[in-house]
């Protein structure tokens, strides 16, 4: 390989290869990417710090980023992008997880642990034991300031008042609930439940 | 979205389709309407006429029950004749078909993706012409499909007559089509004829029907077939109850299906609400 001034930029350094070698460029980012893409051939911007790749067809960014050597780095696998905040109890994080799976685990790993049982319930380890997430509730207040708290169970479409057992906003025919005290009737016309009595 | 108004009192030609100035038809409706707007009907009784649907519309009695379309015996059909789309329909009774047969409702499109879905409908006095196949009271076909009854009434749909074996029924759900039935109640009284289809899944390509929450029966004495045609057909009743005379039961197996008389209150008097005592109170499912 025979190193010497790239001729076009004249105090920039080239390394130009002898053949069946690669060439590694020392330039701005807009004039390595303005070069041809030719397989092998790499580049560092000295403006951006960064590391470029040719594929034979377009100029590819190696996904790494310098940083000063420090005797503190911060942790993680990559270096982060932002601020350090959000790696100490003081801070809130400002750093997003994406495409997290929570899995079922079998420890007590302290308090904010999150899991999901065999049972298919979602857990927070909160007070010394694992407490269960209630899901699919829903608090609705109408126009009169009438409240009612709603669930919907896994699988139903519908939402269903949690107090009377009734599906409040799914009627039958007949205008009563399809669903009355978490119980269903088959056909169109839902029978009025009627509450068992009991002897004094 | 926009919502408009059609009333017995309203008037296409000064109305504006708001509440205050309704328009009388739902031809005008749909004329001004676009893809995804809200037509309310308000109560009262309405000439069943012909109309095509070729946009995405939600169609609703303001009150439930208060709202019929009667076709007089004359009536001709509400067509779906459009890709991707999809029509609700909630609270609406229609009834008085052709009597000499033909579709009350033509829900069809070959090869498409579009949904219909009927809520708290009620369906009655409609009927099938004599020996003409893709013939019904309601024809919902074609793969691509979807239909879904939720909370509908379906009683005195009625074949002409059996001629060639052929003469295909109220309901006919078929063509590759997907259709579900949930907390429906399905009422015929036929004499004189058997082996005519009240309820058909095939007509040939493989079709899927389902069944949930849902009564069928067939009071009259002619022997009913629930499903037929020449392709293969999935029909799955669960929480339902098959009864009367039929050549085939499909509650005779399966989760939580009866095929004992379900035990209307009155059925001459088209009260189908369930007596105290029926097998079917609290037999349903929440799923």
């Amino acid at each position: 390989m025979k190193v010497t001034k790239n001729p076009l930029h004249n105090k920039k350094l080239q390394f130009l290869p002898d053949d069946g070698e690669a060439s590694y460029l020392v330039d701005t980012k807009a004039n390595i990417l303005a070069t041809t893409a030719t397989a092998g051939n790499a580049g560092f911007a000295s403006d951006t710090l960064e590391m470029f790749i040719a594929n034979g067809t377009v100029w590819e960014k190696v996904p790494f980023k310098l940083i000063p050597e420090s005797a503190t780095p911060n942790m993680g696998y990559l270096p982060s992008e932002g601020d350090n905040i959000g790696f100490s109890p003081t801070y809130v994080s400002n750093k997003t997880l994406s495409n997290i799976k929570i899995g079922y685990s079998s420890s007590n790993l302290g308090t904010g642990s999150l899991r999901i049982t065999t049972a298919g319930n979602l857990e927070v380890y909160l007070n010394d034991v694992w407490n269960k997430i209630v899901m699919n509730f829903v608090f609705l207040e109408d126009s009169d300031n009438n409240y009612t708290f709603e669930h919907q169970p896994i699988g139903f479409t519908s939402y269903i008042e949690v107090m009377s057992g009734n599906s409040i906003n799914n009627l039958g025919l007949n205008g009563l609930p399809i669903v009355q005290q978490y119980r269903v009737d088959m056909g169109a016309y839902p029978s009025r439940n009627v509450l068992g009595g009991r002897s004094f | 979205m926009a919502t408009y108004y059609i009333a017995t009192t309203g008037d296409d030609s000064t109305g504006d389709g708001s509440s205050a100035l309704p328009w009388l038809t739902i031809s005008k409706a749909y004329t001004e309407s676009s893809g995804s707007d809200t037509i309310y009907i308000k109560d009262g009784t309405y000439d069943w006429i012909t109309q095509t649907f070729e946009k995405s519309l939600y169609i609703k009695a303001v009150n439930d029950g208060s709202v019929i379309f009667d076709g007089g015996g004359t009536t001709r059909p509400w067509i779906n004749n459009n890709n991707s789309i999809f029509i609700e329909i909630t609270g609406i009774e229609f009834k008085n078909g052709a009597t000499t047969g033909g579709w009350s409702f033509k829900w069809h499109k070959n090869d498409s993706d579009y949904y219909c879905k009927f809520t708290n409908c009620i369906f009655h006095d409609l009927y099938s012409i004599s020996g003409v196949e893709n013939d019904g009271g309601i024809w919902t076909v074609n793969a691509g499909g979807y239909f879904y009854f939720d909370s509908c009434l379906f009683y005195d749909l009625h074949c002409v007559d059996n001629t060639a074996n052929n003469s295909w029924a109220g309901i006919i759900t078929g063509r590759g089509s997907n259709t579900e039935f949930s907390s429906c109640s399905l009422y015929f009284n036929e004499s004189g004829l058997n082996s005519f289809k009240y309820l058909t899944v095939s007509q040939n390509v493989a079709t899927v029907c389902i069944l949930k929450n849902t009564i069928i029966q067939n009071d009259g004495d002619a022997i009913a077939r629930i499903s037929g045609g020449t392709a293969g057909y999935t029909i799955t009743p669960t929480y339902t109850c098959q009864n009367g005379n039929w050549t085939t039961n499909s509650c005779e197996t399966g989760t939580g299906n009866i095929t004992t008389d379900p035990l209307f209150v009155d059925t001459t008097l088209a009260n189908f609400e369930l007596q105290l005592d029926s097998p079917c109170v609290s037999s349903g499912t929440l799923l």
